[in-house]
């Protein structure tokens, strides 16, 4: 068990652009960090110099207490999961699992004794003897995390390892690697573009993009609390609704605000921004009510589409004078308005973002949701 | 019923241009090829049927012996031209700066014909050629070394001209090898502890074995039906110290009308070759799971 210190670390790539900007970051011992992001925002590479397969271009990475910048792949303490597996194909799932400890030349009877120990946890024991192509896709990422395990290492890292599977297995392995987590208690790092999984997964989350942290935190803390509008964007399905506005007057009870619609919205809290900055409103699917008269802080739509999903029901809405359109959700029990229907909605006040116009959040705003 | 009697005919029909082709140019030469080989023929009298005679006949010749002998000998180039394409395969694979054109250069003498790599190799083989200069220079000889004018060494330089000109062909072949070994098997060997040496004899050369198979089945029935070099460079001499099996064919069949005998020689060449075949498949088939 170990835990990373991030310093600054840069990645520039010879002769082309710098993809890492200076990430720091503390992960702490026994923690399972998520890093989420877009493509090509950087978290895989970010992942590949912690592993020693990219160079580090600058600042510092340790490992434990021990600077590993220049420290060999295989002497860093640390075993990774690949998102294509990366099984050796021509080994049984035995000769797959203790590849490593082979290297290492330890004993055979130590060997085996690792290699069935893991197979046990991971419930692969009736494969041992057979070679990866005749594994299904949960078997093989199984094996993966088995050759991982076997070498007990300081740091696991898992670089988008469910992202080839099934949607039903996915969620069972996902449910498992967490389970994994808690009886290994060990350093996880682990890679994903799915929210879901990072938000299930991780005991913190940072999110990356175009080669910098946004913003590193626990999920409920980036669901409520995100610190620019890209976090608030990225986490959350369907995702944030942001809504153009601009900051009227603020007065002792709260601050005016104005959609683009000219409608008007009364917050509780108080900005300290000048009359007349353009702003973002921010407001999540499920913290927008619907009904059918017109009233205070309501914005009027038309119903453009309505989706079942089973358990609950996604609206889209185009709002009055606006390009954009409004997404809100429903249990599937409540009654939904109809394809067309005109509405006006009503965020849930004290659950909206206001974000300024570099997309930064306004002090004050995004507090634990109610 | 009569859905699939329609289906069955439709693909026989598609099959037939290639059928025809194929019974014209393959099925029908190799049995009449065979048929002739238990005849006596001149290309002028119908063919005499004489039973064994021709094999005996062949077995009772030295010249056969000999020319079989060194046949088997050319199988050296096998190994050789296998090692070596596996090393510049592994050479090329790397992203180094103009490593296309030594990719190309590699694969020049492929494309190239085999007189005009005969005439060469003539030329560099010759007493006053570029070989003899360049050991006389290194102050290595005194007197020029008969390339291929010396019986001792003259299949060995043929052999040497063999191996340059097929290198570049396995090389390539190796290359598509080594690039469909997904980069990330390497980099969990590397996770794992293992050396650049152990990566290559315990991941590239396992997922490579394939590949081997392939071309160690292709250089071997190259080596053994060896002919175009000798027949450039040295007419089966001196002293009959370059006959391969083929050539002997060719001097008999071609040359000398007797094409039961040649047919003969092709035939034993023939079980020989499914035989090195039926070995390389034997031993270096990859086992399945």
């Amino acid at each position: 068990m170990a835990e990373l210190k991030l310093k600054n670390l840069q990645k520039t790539y010879e002769d082309g652009p710098t993809v890492i900007h200076g990430i720091d970051l503390d992960i702490r011992d026994g923690e399972f960090m998520v890093f989420v992001g877009p493509s090509g925002c950087g978290k895989t590479t970010t992942l590949r110099m912690i592993a020693g397969l990219e160079d580090i271009s600058g600042g510092e990475l340790s490992i434990g207490q021990r600077r590993v910048n220049d420290v060999p792949a295989a002497k860093r303490g640390v075993a990774m999961v690949f998102q294509s597996y990366a099984l050796y194909p021509h080994m049984t799932v035995r000769e797959n699992m203790g590849f490593g400890l082979k290297l290492a030349k330890k004993p055979k009877a130590e060997i085996n004794e690792a290699v069935e120990r893991a197979a046990q946890v991971l419930q692969i024991t009736h494969l041992l003897e057979r070679k990866p192509k005749a594994l299904s896709g949960g078997q093989r990422q199984r094996v993966a995390i088995g050759r991982a395990i076997v070498r007990k290492p300081d740091v696991f890292l898992f670089d988008e390892p469910l992202s080839n599977l099934d949607a039903s297995l996915r969620v069972q392995m996902r449910i498992e690697l967490a389970k994994l987590h808690k009886d290994l208690a060990t350093t996880m790092i682990y890679v994903t573009h799915d929210q879901v999984e990072a938000m299930t997964l991780g005991d913190r989350i940072a999110v990356f993009n175009g080669g910098r942290i946004e913003q590193v935190g626990t999920p409920l803390e980036l669901y409520q609390q995100p610190a620019n509008q890209f976090v608030a964007g990225f986490l959350g399905s369907p995702k944030m609704n942001f809504l153009p506005a601009q900051l009227r007057s603020g007065s002792n009870s709260g601050s005016d605000i104005v959609l683009a619609g000219n409608t008007s919205i009364t917050l509780p809290q108080q900005y300290r921004l000048q009359s007349g900055s353009p702003i973002t409103l921010g407001v999540r699917p499920e913290h927008i009510a619907w009904q059918v008269q017109a009233g205070d802080n309501a914005i009027p739509a038309s119903v453009d589409l309505v989706e079942h999903l089973g358990g609950e029901q996604i609206i889209y809405a185009r709002a009055d004078g606006m390009d954009a359109q409004i997404a809100f959700s429903l249990p599937s029990k409540e009654t939904a308005p109809h394809r067309g229907e005109r509405v006006w909605l009503k965020p849930e006040l004290a659950a909206c973002h206001l974000f300024d116009a570099a997309g930064l959040a306004l002090p004050g705003s995004g507090q634990p949701y109610p | 019923m009569a859905h699939s009697r329609k289906a069955t005919l439709t693909a026989y029909l598609f099959l037939t241009p290639a059928m025809v082709l194929l019974l014209a140019f393959a099925f029908w030469p190799v049995g009449f090829g065979s048929y002739i080989a238990f005849t006596q023929y001149n290309l002028i009298d119908a063919p005499v049927w004489v039973g064994l005679e021709n094999f005996r006949e062949l077995f009772d010749d030295e010249l056969f012996i000999g020319s079989l002998k060194n046949s088997a000998l050319y199988l050296i180039v096998v190994p050789v031209i296998q090692v070596l394409a596996i090393l510049l395969a592994v050479l090329v694979n790397n992203n180094l700066p103009g490593i296309k054109f030594f990719r190309a250069a590699y694969y020049l003498p492929v494309v190239t014909t085999v007189s005009v790599i005969g005439i060469i190799w003539n030329f560099m083989y010759n007493d006053d050629g570029a070989l003899n200069a360049i050991l006389r220079w290194l102050h290595l000889i005194n007197e020029p070394i008969g390339f291929l004018t010396d019986d001792r060494i003259a299949l060995f330089a043929v052999m040497f001209v063999t191996i340059w000109r097929g290198l570049g062909w396995y090389m390539v072949l190796y290359l598509a090898g080594l690039q469909a070994i997904s980069a990330d098997v390497y980099e969990a060997a590397t996770l794992d502890g293992a050396n650049a040496w152990q990566k290559f004899w315990r991941i590239t050369v396992p997922l490579l074995l394939p590949t081997i198979l392939l071309c160690s089945i292709m250089s071997m029935l190259a080596a053994v039906k060896a002919f175009e070099e000798v027949q450039i460079m040295t007419q089966g001499g001196p002293f009959q110290s370059t006959y391969t099996a083929l050539y002997y064919a060719y001097e008999f069949g071609i040359k000398s009308l007797n094409f039961g005998r040649a047919l003969a020689a092709s035939l034993v060449m023939s079980v020989v070759c499914m035989l090195l075949a039926w070995l390389n498949f034997r031993y270096l088939q990859p086992k399945n799971p």
